[in-house]
């Protein structure tokens, strides 16, 4: 067992080290659109919800992301749940850096909430 | 090119906390490690990186193509899958995405059962019936256990 004890680590040349690359997730959510606010169940990044009407959602984010062109990902639906076996989509209606708005469409085409909905980011912090 | 070999790097004035340049760019309690992103805003490790994820093949006899965290398939029926995780989840509330590959107008794939050691996928056509699929991917983001 060796320990080394440091305030500032450089590279050999005396800039950045360079730690990781931008791989991870920014941001997911596990929420319920059918709760108060679209309560969240389990987050990352994430620091309020806004329920905007029927099937339209904003996901706020803790920490900005440096711009709109972060990749967006989402679950399909839910088995069994509400019209049409559960079949359901996720759609981007207003992507920010600081927030995502989103609707639940049946497969008709009509936005309605649903008990189950994921989204995650990957992209660039702010 | 130089290597430093060791078991922990502590911060000297902070235990938790290691600047490069100016800034602090790692910290760690309760074990969470946060790290700064790509601007200045810090973000957590752990909490960004997706614990489970894999590429099967639906039809036929089930297999994994490639995976993390995945310890076997379940072939509940057509279009009726349970992955089941190596290493549980630390509760059920996690994030799941998916998408499969498809000539079909409208297919869907839908979550269903979450649990700490399994969730289960089912893949369903526009006549809302089940239907084997050949490529299908799934991504977990949560808290493992």
């Amino acid at each position: 067992m060796s320990t080394i004890k440091v305030d500032t680590v450089q590279s050999s040349g005396g800039g950045a080290v360079t730690l990781t690359q931008q791989q991870a997730a920014k941001v997911w959510v596990s929420f319920d659109g059918t709760a108060s606010n679209a309560a969240s169940r389990g987050a990352f990044g994430v620091s309020s919800m806004d329920d905007n009407g029927t099937g339209d959602y904003d996901v706020n984010i803790s920490s900005a992301m440096s711009d709109a062109n972060y990749a967006i990902v989402v679950g399909q639906g839910r088995y069994n749940e509400g019209s049409y076996g559960g079949q359901y989509d996720i759609s981007v209606a207003t992507v920010a850096t600081t927030s995502l708005q989103v609707f639940s469409n049946t497969v008709a085409a009509a936005r309605a909430d649903y008990s189950y909905n994921a989204i995650a980011f990957l992209g660039d912090l702010a | 090119m130089s290597t430093v070999i060791l078991d922990t790097i502590t911060g000297k004035s902070t235990a938790t906390t290691i600047t490069i340049g100016s800034t602090p760019v790692v910290s760690a309690s309760a074990n969470s490690m946060t790290i700064r992103g790509e601007g200045t805003a810090q973000t957590s490790i752990q909490q960004g990186l997706a614990k489970s994820w894999v590429n099967f093949n639906g039809t036929g006899t089930i297999a994994a193509r490639d995976s993390l965290n995945v310890g076997s398939l379940t072939d509940n029926g057509a279009g009726d899958y349970s992955p089941n995780f190596s290493t549980n989840m630390g509760n059920a509330n996690y994030s799941i995405t998916m998408m499969s590959a498809s000539d079909s107008i409208r297919q869907f794939v839908l979550a269903d059962s979450d649990t700490t050691s399994s969730y289960r996928i089912r893949v369903q056509n526009g006549s809302f019936s089940n239907a084997d699929t050949s490529y299908l991917y799934c991504t977990i983001h949560g808290d493992l256990s």
